[in-house]
């Protein structure tokens, strides 16, 4: 068997054993809260029926009446299957994207409860802001990364390596309040809340979405530019004291052939799949994001199914989806750091 | 044995002059050892805060949204200090009325006046009356009531926040703005006028809009007739700042420096744990594979590459949110995950330390597996996990604190996550209180500094190959 394609099969093998992970810890928890809510409701239920009955029955017959009644709720909601049947069956279900109905009345602005026409209804605003702000700081950083291997040493390269270092450390969501604090609220060049969202069509609705846009891009790009354009530095100048490019550099090829023709063809894998690893690990922080921009994406809608409406089903919902697709984020990136250098295999680095 | 414990002292000495020559390490150092000692003293530098937070009755006294104390400095116009008295600086027994003169000195003036009577009395009711007097001669007549006398005593409250204080302000400014503007029909309605301002403003024109504050001396009269005896300790009055302490205030009156001494207290504990513990897991794993090798490594190997998958931001939403909102189901979920990235790398340094010549003497003279990886091999290889675990702390207390925004936050403890989840809770970005977003956000980013340079010192030190570049 060819060993990339031994790679690809363990690769894809890991994505499945770790959504089937998730997966699970997601069902047990929801079986184990749902059996919680079901007990709470099933006791408002029969404490109305209590109160229907009629008057002239004996205390022994009312309790009676009740202790049936309870029983047939209890086996309605399925409170005396067993647990593991239950966390089983949660699991199918939410694997075929079965993922149950919303608690909350307004259905967040979706057309109906159903979780997976909210999540519908707010992913594809999460996707284009994330993606927009990766692919402008992918470029953005690659390109000042190897600006700064060039003149590595020198002033510019020392400021770039500490706005990097600085900007790392930095929580984006924070930086995003202050954003707001600055150009929002004290210049006020651009509305403090993404939400709600433009109703307008055509080209007013664009220009309506960029205006909202313009701040939570700018800041994602802001945090995460730096760090980019640092890795990539550090990358190609270490690759810039390999023997070959020495020699390169010895035949009298000009510096910017040697970095754009030689150094990039190798430092390009490591350079593209770190910074799509680093950007599927900035999920959680770009959720938040939202959050503060009411940037009326995934985050935002985790936040509103907490705080608002403590709606499980949802959040539930939300989780898997975002584990899904970091599952799968994560498996293309691995698959195309061993399509872009067919030296990776696995167990490879045991024959050192 | 005693030759090993000297190498080892030698190496850590000789390691600890070289990271003194490191700037930016050095001073992310100064900055940790700064949270640490400030963590330390946290029961004596804030009391009662911990479990208070959450308890209007602790901030009672404070004013509310006041900026810090040193926004004088930086920022145009002067604020009125916190001003508490609590004895009145003049008692005229004929009328029984007494008296507290406030200099207003100030641009911003205070932004709320609380006043607390208590006295004693023999009649059934006393009619209480409490007025300001500006400096330009006006008077304001805030209260004007009877009050009942249940045992001999009574109390009271009155606050320019209050709907009467805010009623009488509002008059006061709408007279005055009718005197400018007698034909105005429609006069800015209370909701936007700067109404806690008014009482303090000049009789300009812009008065209900646009105040100014008015310099000179106030003088806030009280006045209880039928009362046979003020209380000294239950009559008090509070001229509210503009600036408050260190930090300022939040807009439920919180007083963020004590906040925030717990706030570097919590994020040291949770970094702290996660840290130690991702460092040793990720030793012993990593040696253990390393040292190993064949089916064994193979092993731990895949399954540490299915933990790798993980992502750990879906699982502690989903727990926090089902188990409960606490920080130690997050230390939890970190301990369990958090080890993973570096006991690959160790795994991977490790394989280079095994075919060193002296393991493989230490494994010719008989010593057993555990006794090379805990004796030869974890030294070698102590103070690089030690500055990789340094980077894991600050990615941790951001964690939580991203959690807390989210709504998650732990109700039983201060952290610097919580103070912003307050912050964006209460609109304060858009409500302008900077101090309120800056300060605990400071905090994250000082304590990201600090393990990040510190870390990358470290790192520099024990991996001398890097320094070349």
């Amino acid at each position: 068997m060819p060993a990339s394609l031994k790679y690809f099969i363990l690769r894809s093998i890991n994505a499945v054993i770790v959504l089937f992970i998730v997966v699970l810890i997601i069902a047990f928890l929801y079986s184990d809260m749902a059996d919680r809510m079901a007990e709470g409701r099933i006791a408002d239920e029969v404490r109305a029926y209590a109160g229907g009955l009629p008057t002239e029955l004996t205390q022994e017959q009312r309790s009676q009446l009740i202790r049936e009644e309870r029983a047939r709720l209890e086996e309605i909601h399925g409170l005396h299957d067993p647990f593991y049947e239950k966390v089983f069956r949660r699991t199918w279900d939410t694997f075929t994207f079965r993922l149950g109905e919303s608690n909350s009345r307004t259905y967040y602005g979706a057309s109906d409860a159903r979780v997976t026409t909210i999540i519908q209804h707010y992913l594809p605003r999460t996707i284009l802001l994330f993606t927009t702000a990766a692919v402008i700081s992918i470029l953005l950083g690659i390109g000042m990364g190897l600006k700064a291997a060039q003149v590595a040493g020198t002033k510019v390269d020392k400021a770039l390596s500490i706005f990097g270092i600085l900007t790392a450390s930095l929580p984006m969501w924070w930086v995003g309040m202050l954003v707001i604090l600055i150009f929002a609220f004290s210049l006020g060049w651009f509305p403090a809340a993404s939400y709600p969202f433009p109703t307008e069509t055509g080209y007013e609705y664009y220009k309506g979405v960029l205006i909202r846009m313009a701040m939570p891009l700018a800041t994602i790009v802001f945090v995460s530019v730096g760090g980019r354009a640092w890795a990539t530095r550090n990358m190609v100048t270490s690759i810039l004291q390999d023997d070959y490019i020495m020699a390169a550099r010895a035949k009298g090829i000009p510096e910017r052939k040697v970095i754009y023709g030689h150094t990039l063809k190798t430092a390009a894998p490591p350079i593209v799949t770190s910074a799509i690893l680093s950007f599927l690990l900035s999920i959680g922080g770009a959720m938040i994001t939202e959050v503060i921009f009411n940037w009326p994406g995934m985050g935002y809608l985790l936040r509103t199914a907490i705080f608002a409406e403590s709606d499980m089903p949802v959040i539930m919902g939300i989780v898997y989806i975002t584990t899904l697709l970091w599952v799968v984020g994560y498996l293309l990136a691995d698959m195309l750091y061993g399509f872009l250098d067919p030296r990776v295999e696995v167990g490879a680095e045991k024959k050192v | 044995m005693s030759i090993r414990i000297d190498d080892i002292k030698e190496r850590a000495l000789s390691m600890m002059k070289e990271f003194k020559g490191q700037r930016m390490g050095m001073i992310g150092f100064s900055i940790i050892i700064f949270l640490l000692a400030i963590s330390l003293l946290s029961p004596w530098l804030a009391p009662d805060t911990d479990g208070q937070w959450a308890n209007p009755g602790r901030w009672e006294d404070n004013p509310r949204s006041a900026a810090p104390n040193w926004a004088d400095y930086i920022l145009p116009g002067t604020r009125a200090p916190h001003d508490i008295r609590e004895d009145y600086d003049e008692l005229d027994r004929t009328f029984m009325t007494i008296k507290y003169v406030y200099e207003n000195e100030y641009d911003y003036p205070p932004s709320d006046i609380t006043v607390f009577v208590s006295g004693t009395s023999s009649e059934s009711r006393i009619r209480l009356y409490i007025d300001l007097i500006r400096p330009d001669g006006e008077n304001i007549l805030f209260v004007d009531e009877s009050v009942s006398i249940t045992n001999g005593t009574f109390s009271y409250r009155f606050s320019l926040r209050s709907s009467a204080g805010r009623d009488r302000s509002y008059d006061f400014g709408l007279n005055a703005h009718r005197d400018f503007f007698p034909d105005d029909l429609t006069p800015p309605d209370r909701e936007s006028v700067n109404i806690q301002m008014v009482p303090f403003a000049k009789l300009n024109e812009n008065i209900l809009l646009d105040p100014e504050s008015l310099k000179g001396t106030y003088t806030l009269e009280v006045e209880a007739v039928g009362i046979d005896e003020y209380d000294d300790e239950g009559t008090r009055v509070l001229f509210r700042g503009m600036k408050y302490g260190l930090m300022g205030t939040d807009s439920n009156r919180k007083n963020l420096a004590l906040g925030w001494v717990h706030g570097a207290k919590y994020a040291l504990i949770i970094g702290g744990i996660v840290s130690l513990s991702s460092i040793s897991i990720a030793l012993l794993y990593g040696m253990t594979s390393a040292y190993y090798g064949g089916w064994v490594d193979e092993i731990m190997q895949r399954a540490n590459e299915i933990l790798l998958g993980i992502p750990i931001f879906p699982i502690l939403v989903i727990t926090m949110y089902a188990i409960g909102r606490s920080i130690w189901i997050l230390v939890l979920i970190y301990v369990i995950l958090g080890w993973r990235g570096l006991a690959k790398i160790i795994r991977a340094r490790g394989i280079q330390i095994r075919q060193d010549t002296y393991v493989e003497a230490a494994q010719s003279l008989g010593s057993s597996g555990g006794r090379v990886i805990t004796r030869h091999m974890i030294p070698q290889l102590l103070p690089y996990a030690i500055a990789e675990g340094a980077l894991m702390i600050p990615m941790v207390v951001i964690a939580e604190a991203g959690l807390s925004v989210l709504g998650l936050a732990d109700p039983t403890v201060v952290t610097w996550g919580r103070m912003l989840s307050e912050a964006n809770q209460y609109h304060a970005t858009i409500s302008g209180l900077w101090w309120w977003i800056l300060l605990p956000g400071l905090g994250l980013t000082l304590l990201g500094f600090g393990f990040i340079t510190t870390g990358m010192a470290l790192e520099r030190v024990v991996n001398p190959k890097m320094r070349q570049r």
